[in-house]
């Protein structure tokens, strides 16, 4: 029984993930633009549900927040979304003319000073403090039927997944995707077709940052509470690591990639204490990360489900 | 509020190692074209390799100093060696990426070897003497003092030796450059050791007048993009310029703003210095 | 590191796929756990090993090892606690895997994680029954929580409580303009609002509220900034990286206004860090909860086994092991709802006192009540779980922190 719980638990961080991968991918894998924000879209899609659907509640001396509602969590997480895909269009808008790497600064930068605003103006948010008693969906229905919560919310989550990744698919094989497929292999060519290629970027930009956005609702919505810990650039990387990992432009290989960095954290939990360099094994964990990042960029660079093919033009040096 | 001198002269300090960790980053850049994410985790490497020497093995800080620029000048030349040589024809996104794992590769070994938490140098503290109403420390003047000396050497070597000129043209034009028989594998391996020593020498400067931290370099990156971005990346003039305008904003704006919003001086300067001049103070940049 | 010495054991559980099939559908593990058998007791520990509270897992955890050593060697009904250690990476994405993980290993008691990812576990904790003891959150957000109906307890004082009593000294040397600076974090905030909070309730006046951005490469503005906001006392809460840092710039900056350490830095390690001479002859303090009856043996023993002295909540990981294992022997069994239900029972001022689990484990066999007396503190808990005693204000003094004065629980709480 405990188990499944485990398993279901592990689960639900899988969709969520994978959810932030695919979101991902349409950025990097179909439009070839080098997104480091995708934290903040995560943070803005949590904390805006989580104000949205919390009434202000809290007592005492660490309660700053005087924003809150308690309007019904579909809301909360339509508006998570739509938010996040806002933030995505506000910082494309000044940067998608910008070339790759630059462009990877600027969003950087921007997912960080998001997180210093989330951090520091506590009657938005709380603050450092954590947002706490976010309420589940469908709790009350849910412990009415002979399912546990953990998997109404697994199959939630992974149904989201599901209906994310057809949709996802589906753009890209048709007309916008092609437009934007042009983009990440030429520029001038999109430009020369007559396409308006900063109008697709940006595009591209709202449509991941809001599917971010949504992985960031469900997550807040099933952890209780929020707070900035969990937005740091380092779920960032986490996430390109994935997402280059199951192989930039394929969709099935972003789910992949982000279930393979979950199971492998997982996993290694079990590792039991008395091995030697127990106490190193956090950071040893983390060396492996990055070891696997060069690794696969070295001799698998089109990731495991990834195509050989979309890789030679956009990430070769030959311009 | 009155603006209290003490501020700027803090602001000097941060400048100097802003501007000296800025310069050795913006000649990677110049020579190899891309932007190295892990350039922070080599000045927290050469900020430990002192720190092993001076307080782990309890020898003098001029030898520590002389091991931890030297330590890290190798480091960078074999990371190169062990890395960045297999991706020399990659796009500049790709090296981007690579320099990604690089980093976490190098900060958490950094946390494995010497733990998570902050070290000194063995370096007494003590009250500052101060003058016209500035505290200012020894190492706070020598900081100041060797970043000069160091942009005064790298001046230098740029316009008046042969390695240095052969350098920036190949800044302008790597092609170019080969075509005219520069050996520019060569020109990597010295810009590498340059960049690395001078890295550590960042990292021993951001020691000395901090705190020796597994995450110090990486936190201090974006200062010191937004510093080459301002300047112009890939000039070297432009690094130091940035460097210092963001350091004393930096340590002035707690005047104006909340303290806690001082890391986003940095953040706004990188992003407005990027959309309005993408190519930098004195407009030479590289691309 | 050193705690790798003492070998720490744990149970990884390998259930057959097919035990699984067909339990679909069944919620909740409730008072599952290993009770029953002979084979060790599997008892978790989840806090941060890594990341921003880093510091504190190893710790506490070896301030645990310390009891665990005396426990398997008394054992609990002839058994032996097989010890499960979990990183929150002080991250609640982490922290709720580490639990459930702790949860599947069939643990039957937590010594419990920090106040960055505490309120993400209020609610599973309670669907799992599974007694938790907070080795290290003082945050007042969990003032209102805890108690054995919610299966939560902490073994430190909260900030609440601590906050007066820097305010109660600061007001007692006729201080009465107070410049409050933190770690711009969670548990510093709480517990720098409980200083002001109480320092400007008795009419003292707050100069400055200047937060210390973690990861700064110096907090000489910030001295600056409180230097000339004109206040003549400055309350600091940071953990010991932070504390460092600002203690540096601050002896620097040649002030003469006192300043006041949080709990979180009164160690022998922070005085090694930034100098013992130099902290006597500033004007700093530090209050920290009074040590409790048990604190000598218990730092003598932590030096034998560890070869250190104990770090920050290393006598609260101490104290919520021995709570632990005693509260299993006074009730007989070795689950969850045992345990919950017994913790209260032998810390309740009416036993007999006692500071180890040996003397506790042959008082309730003799059919005695005990009141364990704690290393940390004297863990008497009140209605929420959380343990009220006595409070220290100290100085550094040959090296080492020396007691000024006391203040009473009583003192503290009315």
């Amino acid at each position: 029984m405990a188990l499944l719980d485990l398993l279901l638990v592990v689960g639900i961080i899988a969709g969520v993930y994978s959810l932030l991968a695919i979101g991902m991918n349409i950025h990097w894998g179909d439009t070839g633009l080098l997104n480091f924000a995708h934290a903040a879209f995560f943070a803005v899609g949590a904390y805006t549900s989580a104000i949205l659907t919390t009434p202000v509640l809290e007592t005492g001396l660490l309660a700053e927040r005087v924003v809150g509602f308690d309007l019904p969590v579909v809301a909360g997480i339509a508006a998570g979304t739509v938010l996040a895909a806002g933030l995505g269009f506000v910082i494309a808008t000044t940067s998608v003319r910008l070339e790759g790497d630059y462009l990877a600064m600027v969003t950087l930068s921007s997912a960080e000073l998001v997180r210093l605003v989330i951090h520091n103006e506590a009657w938005l948010t709380t603050g450092a403090q954590t947002l706490k008693n976010i309420p589940r969906p469908l709790e009350s229905t849910v412990t009415t039927l002979p399912v546990s919560y953990d998997l109404f919310y697994f199959l939630l989550v992974w149904g989201l997944v599901a209906v994310t990744y057809l949709l996802f698919e589906r753009m890209s094989s048709g007309p916008f995707g092609r437009v934007l497929h042009a983009i990440r292999e030429n520029d001038d060519v999109a430009l020369a077709l007559g396409k308006d290629v900063s109008r697709f970027k940006l595009k591209s930009f709202a449509i991941g940052a809001g599917v971010a956005g949504l992985a960031g609702s469900l997550w807040a919505h099933y952890v209780y509470a929020i707070s900035p810990v969990m937005f740091l650039p380092s779920l960032t990387f986490l996430i390109w690591t994935a997402v280059i990992l199951g192989g930039a432009g394929s969709y099935a290989g972003a789910i992949l990639g982000a279930v393979v960095i979950v199971v492998l954290r997982q996993v290694t939990r079990f590792i039991p204490g008395s091995v030697p360099f127990a106490d190193q094994l956090p950071y040893i964990r983390l060396m492996f990360v990055g070891v696997v990042l060069v690794v696969v960029l070295y001799y698998r660079p089109e990731g495991l489900l990834g195509n050989a093919q979309r890789l030679q033009a956009g990430t070769s040096e030959g311009e | 509020m009155v603006l209290d001198p003490q501020f700027v002269w803090n602001g000097i300090v941060v400048g100097s190692i802003i501007s000296v960790s800025a310069l050795g980053l913006t000649l990677i850049f110049g020579i190899l074209n891309f932007i190295n994410i892990a350039y922070g985790d080599y000045m927290a490497t050469g900020a430990y390799i002192a720190f092993a020497v001076n307080a782990q093995m309890g020898l003098p800080l001029v030898v520590a100093i002389a091991a931890g620029v030297g330590g890290m000048a190798a480091g960078a030349v074999l990371v190169d060696k062990v890395v960045f040589e297999h991706f020399r024809t990659s796009s500049p996104v790709t090296l981007l990426i690579v320099s990604i794992g690089v980093a976490f590769f190098i900060r958490n070994l950094i946390r494995a070897v010497w733990g998570p938490s902050g070290n000194f140098y063995d370096v007494p503290i003590e009250a500052n003497p101060s003058l016209f109403g500035v505290r200012y420390s020894v190492e706070q003047v020598s900081i100041i003092i060797a970043s000069l000396l160091l942009l005064a050497a790298v001046y230098v070597l740029l316009r008046r030796t042969r390695i240095g000129i052969a350098m920036r043209a190949a800044s302008d034009d790597r092609t170019l450059t080969r075509i005219r028989g520069v050996d520019t594998e060569r020109l990597v391996l010295y810009v590498w050791i340059a960049g690395g020593a001078i890295a550590g020498l960042g990292g021993i400067m951001l020691g000395l007048d901090a705190q020796i931290r597994p995450n110090m370099g990486f936190t201090t990156l974006i200062p010191i993009f937004a510093a080459t971005i301002l300047g112009g990346i890939g000039d070297p003039k432009g690094a130091v310029a940035g460097g210092f305008a963001i350091g004393i904003l930096q340590e002035v704006s707690v005047v104006v703003i909340p303290s806690e919003y001082k890391f986003a001086v940095a953040l706004a300067a990188l992003i407005i210095g990027l959309l309005l001049r993408p190519d930098g103070l004195f407009g030479e940049a590289t691309r | 590191m050193v705690d790798g010495r003492f070998s720490r054991r744990q149970v990884v559980k390998t259930v057959g796929v097919g035990g699984i099939v067909g339990l679909a559908g069944c919620a909740g593990s409730g008072g599952s756990g290993g009770g029953s058998g002979d084979g060790p007791i599997p008892v978790g520990t989840l806090a941060p090993f890594s990341q921003g509270l880093g510091w504190v897992g190893p710790n506490a955890a070896r301030g645990r090892d310390v009891a665990l050593q005396s426990i398997n060697e008394e054992t609990i009904m002839g058994r032996e606690v097989e010890i499960n250690e979990q990183d929150t990476e002080t991250n609640p994405q982490a922290a709720v895997s580490g639990f459930t993980t702790l949860n599947e290993a069939e643990v039957v008691a937590m010594l419990g994680p920090s106040s960055s990812v505490i309120p993400n576990l209020f609610q599973p904790i309670r669907d799992a029954q599974l007694p938790t003891l907070s080795v290290s959150a003082g945050t007042i957000q969990m003032d209102d929580v805890g108690g054995p109906e919610e299966y939560l307890w902490r073994t430190v004082p909260s900030d609440a409580i601590a906050g007066r009593a820097q305010g109660q000294y600061a007001l007692s040397q006729d201080f009465t303009s107070m410049a409050v600076t933190y770690k711009n974090d969670k548990g510093s905030q709480s517990f720098s609002a409980s200083v002001a909070d109480y320092f400007t309730g008795q009419g003292g006046d707050q100069a400055a509220d200047v937060p210390l951005e973690n990861n700064a490469d110096s907090y000489r503005s910030e001295v600056q900034e409180i230097i000339d906001s004109g206040a003549d006392v400055i309350s600091m809460t940071a953990g010991t990286e932070v504390s460092a840092l600002f203690m540096q710039n601050y002896i620097q900056a040649g002030t003469d206004i006192p300043l006041f350490l949080g709990n979180d830095v009164l160690t022998p390690d922070f005085i090694e860090r930034v100098g013992a001479d130099v902290l006597a002859e500033s004007p700093v303090f530090g209050q920290a909860p009074a040590p409790g009856p048990a604190f000598d043996q218990f730092e003598q023993r932590h030096r034998d086994l560890h070869d250190e002295a104990p770090g920050t909540f290393g006598a609260a990981g101490y104290d919520a092991m021995n709570l632990i294992a005693l509260a299993a022997v006074r009730g007989g069994a070795a689950d969850r709802q045992t345990i919950t239900q017994n913790i209260n029972p032998v810390a309740r001022p009416d036993g007999t006192e006692v500071s180890t689990f040996a003397e506790g484990k042959s008082e309730l066999e003799a059919g005695n009540e005990i009141n364990y007396q704690g290393a940390s503190n004297p863990q008497n808990f009140d209605q929420n779980g959380d343990p009220v005693g006595p409070f220290s204000v100290l100085e550094v003094e040959d090296g080492s922190w020396v007691k000024l004065t006391t203040f009473s629980a009583d003192e503290l709480t009315t």
